[in-house]
């Protein structure tokens, strides 16, 4: 009975390593089966990749083929533009030395024009001389008005003595009564006749005021007239100046 | 106050418009004011209708011309003791309080009369060129002050009189007459440096 429960054991324990065996054995398939799956996928993702890293390489082979042409054509374009450069800079030169031969030639008569002007309006400064005799001419007249003025001071003083001299000449006629009647007529007419004198004399002298006045204003407007046009001279003469400098400098 | 000259009396076309009648009054005060009251700009400058009869024996003269327009100015003036003592003080002649103004003599007193009438119109000179380029000042001269009524009859078109208290017992008339030859039109609002006077800008100077 020992004997068989012993054997009975020992089958059961040789099965049970048996099956242990087994299912390590079917355990490693699985794992060896599994990663051969997990090489091929990789092998197969690795052979992708080279296959794109060699298409990569064909494309960066062209594309520096590409960049080595264009290079070419771009260092070829340099060199024509260069020599475009050059040609426009000598080409520049030679016009701009035509252009200032061409002002030069332009400028010496104008500058000659401009010098002719230089002198006249340095000539025209000269108009003070007119304006020293248009002052002296007005100071005679204005004297010339001075000395009317004292002769129809005169004449005023003469006319207002002929007017007590006529009031005197009535009075007297009036105290001779008829007989004077004759002489009072004589008289009378003095009167009126200084009467009228003495008017006018008063109106003369009141010309002669406007006189002083119409030739002192008109004289200061021509005095201040002939400033007005050496002011203007001169700064003419100032841009003249300038113009003659500009020009100079070029011819 | 209008005190435009020859409206009635003469049928000419206004050329001065009324602005530039009043701008050109307010020069005249702004140069009565610098050469008579030393820019004081509380000096009593006021315009009147007339010269008074008697103030004045003579009157110094000026004109300032451009191509559109002249203006003769004109500073009536006698012989007064208190304008002769003004006028000694002012050319440092004298002391001023000596009778008949200290020692100044006669061509020293028209010298003093000449240069105010200078300084006025070269007053109003500066500030016509903000509206002129062309401008010119004659000298002064001096004329019987009965001449002003001809200035009306001399076709001015704006006639303008002034009284300027120069200090407590002397005052000083001035007269404005413009005439225009072409139609002028321009409006002056004040000298900048009066401006800024006036504003307070310069108290501190």
């Amino acid at each position: 009975m020992d004997g068989g429960w012993t054997g009975m054991y020992f089958a059961l324990g040789a099965g049970f390593v048996l099956g242990a065996a087994m299912a390590t054995l079917l355990a490693w398939r699985v794992a060896r089966t599994r990663a051969r799956r997990a090489a091929a996928v990789h092998a197969e993702e690795a052979g992708r990749l080279a296959s794109a890293l060699e298409s990569a390489l064909r494309e960066s082979a062209c594309a520096q083929a590409d960049l080595d042409r264009a290079q070419a054509g771009w260092n070829e374009e340099r060199e024509h533009w260069q020599g475009a450069a050059a040609a426009w800079d000598a080409h520049q030169q030679s016009s701009a030395l035509q252009a200032q031969e061409a002002l030069r030639a332009q400028a010496a008569p104008a500058l000659q024009h401009i010098h002719t002007q230089g002198r006249s309006l340095q000539e025209l400064q000269g108009i003070g001389k007119t304006f020293e005799r248009w002052h002296a001419d007005m100071s005679a007249l204005v004297q010339h008005n001075r000395t009317m003025h004292d002769k129809n001071d005169e004449f005023a003083r003469i006319v207002r003595q002929m007017v007590i001299v006529a009031l005197n000449a009535s009075i007297e006629a009036a105290r001779a009564g008829a007989q004077g009647r004759g002489f009072n007529v004589v008289a009378g007419e003095m009167r009126e006749l200084s009467a009228r004198a003495e008017a006018l004399s008063r109106e003369y002298r009141d010309s002669l005021y406007a006189n002083d006045l119409i030739a002192t204003t008109t004289f200061q407007d021509m005095q201040a007239g002939g400033k007005m046009v050496v002011n203007a001279a001169m700064g003419l003469q100032m841009t003249n100046g300038r113009i003659q400098a500009a020009l100079e400098a070029v011819a | 106050m209008t005190a435009t000259a020859g409206k009635s009396r003469f049928a000419i076309p206004r050329l001065l418009s009324q602005r530039a009648c009043d701008s050109l009054d307010g020069m005249m005060v702004s140069g009565l004011r610098q050469s008579l009251a030393g820019g004081d700009v509380g000096a009593a400058i006021d315009v009147v209708d007339t010269v008074p009869p008697g103030v004045a024996t003579h009157m110094a003269v000026l004109s300032i011309a451009s191509f559109p327009f002249r203006l003769n100015t004109a500073l009536h003036f006698a012989r007064t003791d208190a304008l002769l003592a003004w006028a000694a003080e002012r050319s440092g002649i004298g002391d001023g309080i000596g009778e008949g103004g200290g020692s100044i003599n006669e061509q020293q007193f028209i010298d003093v009369i000449c240069e105010i009438g200078n300084l006025c119109c070269g007053s109003i000179n500066r500030d016509l060129g903000e509206f002129q380029s062309f401008l010119g000042l004659s000298t002064p001269q001096i004329l019987d002050a009965r001449c002003l009524p001809h200035f009306v009859r001399d076709g001015a078109e704006h006639l303008r009189h002034f009284r300027v208290q120069v200090r407590p017992g002397l005052a000083l008339h001035a007269s404005l007459c413009a005439r225009a030859y072409l139609p002028l039109d321009f409006h002056w609002s004040g000298s900048p440096v009066q401006a800024a006077v006036e504003s307070g800008e310069m108290e501190m100077f």
